[in-house]
């Protein structure tokens, strides 16, 4: 119990403590003083700037979310359903991106929507297209995109090992009573693997309401979220006490999404029963 | 927990909380020799540890260096001034023993509020004989006080706006203003730095504010409200250099916010890319070197200063990284085409700039850009 808990007063109490401590200090071009001030809290409620991104990136999350599992779900299910070695096989398929790093799976997206990428030049080349398309990169979709892509192993995965567990007697007798396949799918299979569901959608909304790296690189002109907000306060203008600010906030408006979400789904389902 | 977990959980092999804590121990230790051996290393004599634009210190300009101090250059990764500054004050000191960032961006945070507040140590000018050949528009990032000097000025920069020739025709009237960044008639090829300072100094430029630098909230709303207005014309920003001249170089942008080692290192590689000459000016940068107080190597970081001043270094700096040498010895030698090809007329007047000063409201200024990029 005592590592365990040293553990997480290292690693997860701490930082936060610290960041909340420094969400009162005081930063200028001298660095930062340890302070008490509600300057940094002031300029956050008093700009609406900063409740624009915030809601913006709240909505980019979710709906990234609500694609992830879309997109997800059928893979999961397909993969409960294989056995033996072409399941390893298709898992490991499955976890090979996720083997590189976050940026260069998002950079990948460059070469493959861009004016010269892939996509283009096999459009212009089967004739579907004679000048290449714009649209593809460079605005919210291409974020949307972005994140649903490197955010799905997290979905998958719980989905998965709620759906492989299940017992395949229950779909059995479903069947026997009656029960078509789409209404075992609602009655049945969707029910007992809701805690891998809820448990995706948490992971990949939290990543998502954090996200950074993707906005920057696809979203061009429209993708800015409230990670990027973050982050230029601490690389550009060295106001780390506006940035914890910026970050305290974060942390409690995504809190306060979970427990709002939190009264529909058990916190233990999101988090423990997978 | 179900009691199977907690079965699962106690058939694992035994770790008591003495092998524990010993695991963590020893993590301490390895991770506390991992960063031992850079403090060791930089003592050492023969090596010297910088933080400096890296295209500075690019293989050429490095040679040149390590030749004539007869040492080991270790450069750091120059990310952006703040970031230097931000070393520099960083608790435990610089770690470097020589760094170098824009004169007008860092001074205030370098030499300190008042006498006595700097960052840096004094600089022994006797054993920088080279400094007698600072050209005079230079001597103006000399960081002095009380006849202490502090900062050495060694070159300048300049941003501008990089096009793709084979798109823009140098002829093109708009490539003589920031119009180009700007205006429609590019639009959908263009690309926008992402940092509130240069872009937000570049549109105060061009709509003609004397002093952007010094616009107040409801300029800097004026000047936020055209961006917005603009920004239908934007592919994308871009974070990084590197970035830019990829999306510049890779045919996604043709038109694009750009410094000099940008444009030296695509034409250096075979890219038909040019840089414009706004008639609102080139937004200036005076490059100085400082010694923290914290060198552990402050003799060889002076003969450093004194070679960037130097025949050799100078000489190479505008071809090495496009950066001009604010060295007398620069233009020795250079033609009049090469002179107008690197910007030298900065030096003369015949090319307009304007230095990039801090903005005396540098939130206002991010809270302008991200409503700009938000909109």
């Amino acid at each position: 119990m005592l590592p365990a808990t040293i553990w997480l007063l290292v690693f997860a109490v701490a930082p936060v403590v610290l960041l909340f401590a420094m969400s009162f200090w005081t930063s200028s071009i001298f660095g930062t003083e340890p302070d008490f001030t509600l300057e940094n809290y002031k300029v956050v409620t008093e700009d609406p700037i900063y409740l624009l991104i915030l809601l913006q990136t709240l909505r980019i999350a979710a709906t990234v979310t609500l694609i992830s599992l879309l997109v997800s779900y059928p893979i999961a299910y397909f993969l409960a359903s294989l056995k033996g070695l072409s399941k390893t096989i298709f898992i490991i398929v499955l976890f090979l991106p996720f083997w590189s790093s976050y940026v260069v799976r998002t950079f990948v997206w460059l070469p493959m929507l861009g004016r010269n990428g892939l996509v283009n030049s096999f459009l212009m080349a089967i004739g579907v297209t004679d000048a290449p398309l714009d649209w593809l990169l460079y605005n919210e979709g291409a974020t949307h995109i972005g994140l649903v892509y490197v955010y799905t192993l997290f979905m998958t995965l719980p989905i998965y090992l709620s759906l492989d567990r299940m017992d395949p007697n229950l779909i059995e007798a479903a069947a026997d009573l009656g029960a078509g396949p789409i209404r075992t799918f609602f009655r049945v299979i969707l029910p007992l693997s809701m805690p891998g569901v809820i448990s995706g959608c948490v992971m990949v909304f939290l990543l998502g309401c954090g996200a950074y790296v993707t906005p920057q690189l696809l979203g061009g002109t429209t993708g800015i979220m409230f990670g990027n907000l973050i982050a230029t306060q601490y690389t550009t203008t060295n106001n780390w006490a506006l940035g914890a600010a910026l970050s305290v906030v974060l942390i409690l408006v995504v809190g306060l999404c979970l427990a709002i979400f939190g009264r529909r789904a058990r916190i233990s389902d999101i988090f423990i029963r997978t | 927990m179900t009691d199977d977990n907690k079965s699962r959980l106690h058939q694992m092999p035994g770790l008591s909380r003495r092998q524990i804590l010993g695991g963590a121990a020893s993590l301490s230790l390895a991770g506390g020799l991992s960063l031992a051996p850079n403090a060791v290393y930089a003592q050492k004599n023969g090596q010297l540890e910088v933080l400096m634009v890296n295209a500075m210190v690019s293989p050429t300009l490095k040679a040149i260096l390590e030749k004539e101090l007869e040492v080991k250059l270790i450069d750091g990764p120059f990310m952006s001034g703040t970031d230097t500054v931000s070393r520099l004050t960083a608790p435990g000191g610089a770690r470097y023993d020589l760094m170098n960032s824009s004169f007008a961006f860092s001074s205030p945070v370098v030499m300190g509020a008042k006498a006595g507040a700097e960052r840096v140590q004094a600089i022994d000018v006797s054993q920088i004989p080279n400094m007698k050949y600072i050209n005079e528009p230079s001597k103006e990032g000399i960081g002095q006080r009380d006849g202490k000097v502090f900062m050495i000025p060694h070159s300048w920069g300049y941003d501008s706006i990089l096009y793709n020739r084979a798109v823009v025709p140098d002829d093109d009237p708009y490539t003589h203003s920031w119009s180009l960044l700007f205006e429609d008639k590019y639009a959908g090829r263009i690309g926008w730095w992402d940092v509130a300072h240069q872009m937000l100094m570049a549109a105060g430029l061009y709509l003609g504010h004397k002093e952007p630098e010094k616009m107040d909230r409801a300029q800097l709303t004026e000047v936020g409200n055209f961006l917005i207005k603009k920004k239908k014309n934007v592919r994308t920003f871009f974070g990084t250099f590197a970035q830019g001249s990829n999306l510049l170089s890779g045919g996604e942008i043709d038109v694009c916010y750009g410094i000099v080692p940008m444009r030296n290192d695509l034409q250096k590689r075979g890219f038909n890319i040019a840089g414009a000459w706004p008639k609102e000016g080139v937004l200036s940068l005076i490059s100085a070197s400082y010694i923290p107080k914290e060198s552990r190597n402050v003799k060889m970081a002076h003969a450093m200063i004194d070679v960037m001043l130097g025949k050799t270094y100078a000489q190479e700096l505008a071809n090495g990284s496009g950066y001009l040498s604010a060295s007398t010895f620069a233009q020795e030698g250079l033609s009049d085409a090469d002179k107008k090809k690197y910007g030298y007329g900065i030096f003369d007047g015949s090319v307009k700039h304007y230095q990039l000063k801090f903005p005396t409201s540098m939130n206002a200024w991010i809270e302008t850009w991200s409503r700009v990029k938000s909109a």
